[in-house]
């Protein structure tokens, strides 16, 4: 997988083609994720509230 | 209010006093977003947009059923303390992330955060590097990406020291 990718640019004229494009991807992702109830549940990666 | 998405315009980078946090939640102060996670099933990867997109109702409204954060990348002024990830100086996530996963770019995407972005400052290219396969929220996270995640995984000692 090392150096395997250029990275993208999304130009703000297909902004809302790629939005819709990556929607339809994660609901099919969800659809593989419900199917192999297996999976553990994924913590966020990023901000991370302190608990209060 | 307008948003820039309607009329397709993103506004340009500008500086910004406080690190800004390259995975943020909409929901925090001054959110934009500046990435679209695009790719393939089970390869996401994000393509990095042109401009900063303000967060509005109109704009999280265009994911529809599916949580904003698993569709773009937000950036937002980083929270500090208030974030597990913080130790005082510095963003462990970005440490962790660039000593647990494997760099996935030779080339530094073309990105609007940049100039402001914490991971950048603290880790420098090594972040960019990896940075494309981080989504703030998804499916499926490989083995190093959710110990990463996790503001419980210890950072790695670095080896030779
Ligand atoms: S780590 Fe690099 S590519 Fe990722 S948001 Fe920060 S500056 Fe942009």
């Amino acid at each position: 997988m090392e150096y395997q990718y250029a990275p993208n640019i999304v130009s703000m004229d297909g902004f809302s083609d790629a939005v819709a494009a990556s929607v339809s991807l994660s609901l099919e992702e969800q659809q593989q994720y419900s199917a192999s109830s297996s999976s553990s549940f994924e913590p966020t990666m990023g901000y991370f509230p302190v608990e209060p | 209010m307008s948003t820039g998405v309607a009329n397709g315009q993103g506004a340009p980078a500008r500086s910004h006093a406080v690190p800004l946090c390259p995975s943020a939640q909409p929901t925090q102060d001054g959110a934009f977003a500046f990435g679209v996670v695009g790719g393939a099933p089970g390869e996401r990867r994000v393509g990095y947009l042109e401009g900063r997109v303000p967060v509005t109702d109109e704009l999280l409204a265009m994911t529809g059923p599916v949580k904003p954060t698993h569709v773009f990348r937000f950036g937002a002024p980083c929270a500090g303390s208030g974030c597990s990830h913080f130790d005082g100086s510095d963003c462990n996530l970005a440490t962790k992330l660039v000593q647990l996963m494997p760099p996935v770019s030779k080339s530094l995407p073309a990105c609007q955060l940049r100039p402001d972005c914490r991971w950048w400052k603290q880790e420098g290219k090594a972040a960019c590097m990896r940075c494309p396969v981080i989504m703030t929220d998804c499916y499926t996270r490989s083995e190093e990406q959710a110990l990463a995640a996790n503001p419980n995984t210890p950072v790695p000692v670095p080896v030779g020291v």
